[in-house]
């Protein structure tokens, strides 16, 4: 009779027995109803069915998983990816047909999802609307105002499709996307207490960003990923060292955010409510052991070190000053991983479950998914390859289900399953039809993640309005919503936000507030139109020629530089004390500045006569300095340092040169220039100096081509951070800055950037950033374009398109008329912006 | 109006209590006054107590102080002590390190405790680990000390935020949302950034911008009526008035007579001390300053007596101020790092980082005058009396002066439970 009814699900598939059981291990498989049928998954289909293949006598059946217990369903679903056998391959990048077919196929699945809830999808936006919109999404900023008048001056109907291609292929969207991957990935340029020792990761994220590496590729590459750190390209073994002494913590982080589970738990103790041991955390551990020291050990740097500490021990005063001397070599050589993983582990000794003894020796072995087999030639492909492609996977059941809802959160604002990184096995998508087709063409896209934001952004449900009412979280507890309803768009009355409400099923985009880098990469786009290619130029990259030349060095010669730098600057440094003489006494008892303050006599700088002057305070002293003529100033520098023999720019003549901005010439003498472009062409007219003659000198071929052009990163250097966008103005940005006042990631713990109000950002908005950096800045580029306006109405015209994409409408344009002729001032187009700036539709996304 | 039905509430709520302690324990009402409960309902949940430190100054001494040339002197050995020695102060039997004559003045109304430990040796982690309880883990953030304050008490000045960072790093306010989390002050002189309209504004064109904005945000709240669109609404009208308001002078110590400014001394801790004592008499109720300068690795002695003349002046002048207003019954003040300093000098005459003990410094309001918590052994290497004292269990001895319910579980994004001191005890030795 039981068997009677189990059948009515089974139906006997003939042949397929060309399918190798791949997929691990008989085991029992319970059904709800108590029965019981031994045998392995052959395949798991998307409809829900599996492929079983029974113990007994070989034969296979296709079953419904739903007459499973939820564990045995669980176990499916967790350790079996859906079939993908029947994928279409693509030809990149796709043509308008695949694009349209795909947009249409997405379209019509949140369309026909609506219709079961009697909902319409929104209204078509405007074209003011996608312009702000594509441009903050794709590339992080809004556009310029002669990018918006460009779009506007269009009549074609594919306008749209082009601009997105344009801003996918811009350099705007690497810089974008990298503050989205560094967020994630907490690049940061500084990771221990000093130095520059994040950078390479920094530098390999925005390459690979740049390149479109392939999502799996780009995964793989870091988690297989060894050699030394500062080696050109190899910044991957940046994702091991930014943990560095945490080697649990990042196995932990890595399964949350590419598997978007939560290990962390079970580091210390078997997870509470999710089924993982710790015994299991530690077998996965064990693919990566060895990851906490991310120091190399070989010959060169052994004896080097013992170079050092015989130095050390030779000149007992000096020792702190020497071993820091040689940082400058080691902080550079040190960083890196020499082996590839053993795939071995030791449990912690105050191991507290019954399963395992306190440090057993435990193999690596995965947590769900395929069974992984350490590799045979262990030795030569080591444990983090296996870890790699096993995690980067189509055949990873979450890996593929991750990443294309991290990218449909970023177009839309809620992903289809929240939040991304921490599932459970009874996790389901609010909309799992959707979910399961964005996996296939994650797969079918072979993980180009261009192309498919490129898709998403075709859609129809992109390109439209954002729901005006909130969106909340359905409560737990609603009855009126089935539980499948994730998210819900309130109803009319803010009392009674229940009532009338609808389920959102993607309806459209949810209006945000910006993010602060976005909102920082809009206001400064107003003051410079090329921003988009402006690098900084103070990144550390002289690390990775660093990296070059003493690789290939012996360590006696490497002992010998540094020790010849130490005592130069040594000796610099006592002639700086002897040439500076003790700074006078200042004369002055009241600030020059705020006269009515009294002067702090340990606050002084030297005037342009030489004499010593005294401040109030830091602020004053700055400004003081600030109106000193150049001169002034390099008299000032000139007592801190030895100054260069030039006074102008060897390149542009007419140019003053920055002492601090120097290169050595042929016969080793300091020249200084006016920036770092003139230093760079100095250099690369004189091919013989500096590295090649030292190359030269020993003996290495200095005909080669200079591999550092071919790394050097391509843009305009740039020293201001205000002309920077925020993706080149810090890893993090600096302490309170505007991006980390609006909620920019202080890139310590996964994802933290948000969105919350506070009163801080208010006042930047007021009175700081916005007043002093634009507003009243005379060399404001689009202030000034709008200040050019013929009449009041062009200006105030200008302005609307330049802050919010769009003209006003007769009753704003009569409001904002009104305002300036009350004001009666000539310098209005200030008050227009301010006004833009501070509104709330120009802080919003819509 | 708002405030002074808070007030009523408070003394409400201040005669039931009492009239429940007379009722059950027979207690008069003497030993209650100069306790405070404060204006939030988590007061009335269970494990909250009557606050007797309404306000909390945090002086961090980032880089680790060497809590025997400080607070932790060790006279009976003179090996470890070096050169500096100790004085007596006003309270009896104990001594402070002569570096900090003025401070020992006020030993009667402070306390140390001498037996703090910590598990971490770095800056940053034992930093981290002091701050929040927590270990620092690469999967979460926790929120500091302040943030917890922040809330689980609210503010009772509405107009400025109630957890306030004065100097370096403030670490912010982990998973709860990003309102609990501190007010960064970067320099004390400068007041709140951008609370002053532009040099070439005058109110009258301010006043007419701010118009034609608030025009176009109500339309836009009319399209848009949601609550994140609303929050920022609300936002201009705080800041406008916070920029009109008296309480913004909270943040201005150039209000202040030069008098003052010299009993703190002219320092950026001196005047960040200050700033912190106008805060306080503005009802904010977590201050924290921050000063570095601590980790003498080289040359201890010498660097340590710099920084102390500058300590000593400020931290001596704050409790003088206190108490001289009234504000020091409840206002208590803790002066602390993230670890100590080796008992062994190195040859370069300094110490290394010695987590394994060191002292925490607490005066004011809550704390039982003239005490010294705990002994370390004779070569100043272990606690030799008295329990080992964590950060989990000071920050639960100053949460538990200032009334907050050490079990009110708070839930990270992701379920996990957390308290404001973790698994800390406090430490009722020291409380009054």
């Amino acid at each position: 009779m039981n068997m009677m009814k189990l059948s009515v699900f089974i139906s006997l598939i003939t042949f397929l027995s060309y399918f190798q059981c791949a997929f691990g291990a008989d085991r029992d498989f319970h059904s709800n109803n108590g029965q019981k049928i031994r045998g392995s998954v052959v395949k798991y289909f998307e409809d829900g069915d599996v492929l079983l293949k029974r113990a007994s006598d070989k034969q296979l059946f296709r079953i419904n998983l739903n007459i499973f217990t939820e564990d045995d369903q669980a176990f499916v679903k967790n350790n079996f990816p859906p079939n993908h056998d029947a994928l279409p391959t693509f030809k990149r990048p796709l043509s308008d047909r695949d694009l349209a077919i795909n947009t249409q196929f997405i379209d019509r699945i949140i369309e026909a999802k609506l219709r079961t809830y009697n909902q319409r999808p929104g209204k078509e936006i405007s074209n003011e609307t996608f312009l702000r919109r594509a441009y903050l999404k794709i590339i992080g900023r809004i556009p310029t105002l002669e990018e918006t008048q460009d779009f506007f001056a269009k009549r074609d109907k594919k306008a749209r499709g082009q601009l997105i291609d344009k801003l996918l292929a811009s350099e705007g969207y690497n810089k974008n996307w990298y503050i989205y991957w560094a967020d994630i990935l907490r690049a940061k340029t500084r990771v221990g207490n000093q130095g520059s020792d994040g950078y390479p990761f920094v530098r390999y994220l925005k390459d690979s960003i740049a390149a479109n590496k392939p999502y799996d590729v780009w995964v793989k590459e870091m988690l297989a990923s060894t050699g030394p750190m500062w080696e050109r390209g190899n910044g991957a073994v940046g994702y091991f060292y930014r943990d560095q002494g945490m080697g649990l913590d990042n196995m932990a982080n890595t399964v949350r955010v590419f598997l978007g589970t939560s290990l962390e738990c079970a580091q210390c103790h078997d997870h509470p409510f999710d089924r993982w041991t710790q015994k299991q955390f530690y077998e996965m551990a064990a693919f990566t052991h060895g990851i906490g020291s991310v120091n190399r050990r070989n010959d060169q740097l052994n004896d080097l070190n013992k170079l050092v500490r015989a130095e050390m021990k030779e000149n007992e005063e000096e020792r702190n000053q020497i071993n820091r001397a040689f940082d400058y070599v080691k902080d550079i050589l040190s960083p890196g991983l020499d082996d590839l993983g053993k795939g071995e582990i030791k449990l912690p000794n105050d191991y507290q479950y019954d399963n395992a003894k306190p440090g057993e020796k435990l193999e690596a072995k995965t947590i769900f998914g395929l069974v992984v087999e350490l590799d045979e030639n262990l030795m030569e492909k080591g444990s983090r390859a296996s870890y790699a492609s096993w995690l980067a996977s189509p055949d990873n059941p979450r890996f593929s289900t991750v990443i294309a809802n991290r990218l449909w959160k970023t177009a839309f604002g809620y992903g289809l399953i929240e939040p991304v990184d921490n599932m459970y096995d009874d996790t389901l998508p609010t909309h799992p039809k959707l979910m399961l087709h964005l996996e296939k063409l994650m797969v079918a896209l072979d993980y180009d993640m261009k192309e498919f934001l490129r898709i998403i952004y075709n859609t129809q449900a992109f390109q439209r309005e954002a729901p005006s009412r909130e969106i909340t979280s359905r409560d737990s507890k609603d009855e009126t919503m089935p539980p499948e309803v994730k998210w819900v768009i309130s109803g009319p009355n803010p009392d009674f936000p229940k009532r009338g409400a609808a389920p959102y099923f993607y309806q459209g985009p949810v209006m945000q507030r910006m993010s602060g880098e976005q909102l920082w990469d809009s206001l400064v786009s107003l003051n410079y139109s090329d921003l988009d290619t402006r690098i900084n130029s103070r990144s550390p990259e002289d690390g990775f020629d660093r990296f070059v030349r003493f690789s290939q060095m012996n360590a006696e010669d490497i002992f010998e530089e540094v020790m010849a730098r130490y005592n130069s600057k040594k000796a610099n440094r006592n002639m700086d004390m002897d040439m500076a003489a003790k700074p006078m006494a200042p004369k002055n008892k009241k600030c020059p500045i705020k006269t009515t303050k009294d002067a702090n006599p340990s606050i002084t700088a030297t005037n342009e006569k030489g004499e010593t002057v005294a401040f109030c305070c830091n602020g004053c002293k700055n400004k003081f300095m600030a109106a000193l003529p150049t001169s002034a100033k390099k008299n000032e520098m000139a007592s801190m340092k030895a100054a260069p023999l030039n006074e102008m720019c060897p390149i542009k003549p007419d140019r003053r040169a920055d002492p601090d901005i120097t290169a050595k010439d042929s016969k080793g003498e300091t020249v200084a220039f006016c920036c770092k472009g003139c230093v760079n062409k100095f250099a690369a007219a004189q091919p013989a100096m500096n590295e090649n003659s030292m190359m030269a000198n020993m003996g290495m071929d200095s005909n080669k081509p200079s591999e550092s052009e071919g790394y050097k990163r391509k843009g305009t250097p740039t020293r201001d951070s205000n002309s920077l966008r925020a993706a080149e103005v810090g890893d993090p940005a600096p302490r309170g800055h505007l991006i980390l006042q609006f909620g920019g990631s202080p890139r310590d713990q996964i994802q933290v950037s948000h969105k919350e109000a506070a009163v801080n950002q208010v006042l930047a908005m007021i009175n700081g950033y916005v007043e002093k950096y634009l507003v009243n800045n005379k060399k404001s580029f689009t202030l000034n374009e709008i200040a050019k306006g013929s009449s009041m109405d062009e200006k105030i015209n200008l302005a609307f398109l330049a802050i919010l994409q769009r003209k006003p409408n007769t009753r704003e344009l009569t409001d904002f008329k009104d305002m300036i002729k009350k004001l009666d001032v000539d310098d209005f187009h200030k008050d227009i912006v301010w006004t833009l700036l501070n509104s709330h539709e120009f802080m919003f996304v819509q | 109006m708002k405030s002074d039905i808070i007030k009523l509430d408070e003394l409400n709520r201040r005669e039931f209590i009492t009239s429940a302690a007379k009722a059950c324990l027979g207690v008069g009402l003497l030993p209650m006054a100069g306790s405070y409960i404060h204006n939030n309902v988590n007061a009335l949940e269970p494990g909250a107590r009557p606050a007797t430190a309404r306000y909390v100054i945090y002086l961090n001494m980032t880089g680790a102080m060497s809590h025997l040339d400080t607070f932790g002197t060790n006279p009976d050995a003179p090996d470890i002590q070096g050169p500096t020695k100790s004085i007596a102060t006003s309270a009896d039997g104990v001594f402070l390190s002569e570096n900090l004559p003025e401070t020992a003045r006020h030993m009667h109304n402070s306390a140390i405790i001498k037996t703090m430990v910590t598990s971490q040796g770095a800056h940053e982690q034992a930093s981290y680990l002091m701050h929040t309880s927590y270990l620092k883990r690469g999967t979460i953030a926790h929120p500091t000390f302040g943030s917890w304050v922040s809330k689980l008490s609210g503010n009772i000045n509405t107009t400025i935020p109630s957890n306030v960072q004065i100097g370096a790093n403030p670490a912010g306010a982990g998973f709860l949302e990003s309102k609990y989390g501190p007010l960064p002050i970067g320099n004390p002189s400068a007041g709140l950034a951008n609370s002053k309209i532009a040099d070439y504004l005058d109110e009258t064109r301010f006043g007419g911008r701010l118009a034609m904005a608030q025009k176009m945000n109500a339309s836009y709240l009319n399209q848009y009526d949601q609550k994140q669109v609303r929050a920022y609404s609300d936002l201009y009208k705080d800041a406008i008035k916070l920029m009109r308001s008296e309480d913004l002078k909270a943040f201005d110590i150039t209000q202040e007579p030069e008098q003052m400014h010299e009993l703190y001394g002219k320092s950026n801790f001196g005047q960040g001390c200050l700033l912190a004592r106008r805060l306080v008499e503005n009802q904010v109720r977590y201050v924290e300053i921050s000063r570095g300068g601590w980790d003498t690795h080289d040359n201890n002695f010498e660097a340590v007596a710099n920084n102390c003349a500058d300590i000593d002046k400020a931290l001596s002048g704050l409790l003088l101020d206190l108490e001289m207003r009234g504000l020091l019954k409840e206002t208590m003040v803790v002066l602390t790092s993230e670890f100590g300093r080796t008992p062994k000098i190195n040859p370069r005459d300094g110490r290394d980082h010695w987590p394994y003990g060191f002292t925490a410094f607490l005066a004011g309001g809550g704390i039982k005058g003239g005490t010294v918590y705990g002994k370390m052994d004779k070569v100043g290497r272990n606690p030799a009396e008295g329990k080992f004292i964590d950060p989990a269990s000071l920050n639960a001895t100053i949460a538990h002066a200032m009334g907050l319910p050490l079990n009110d579980v708070q839930y990270s994004p992701s379920g996990r439970p957390f308290t404001v001191a973790h698994d800390g005890k406090p430490l009722f030795d020291v409380l009054a």
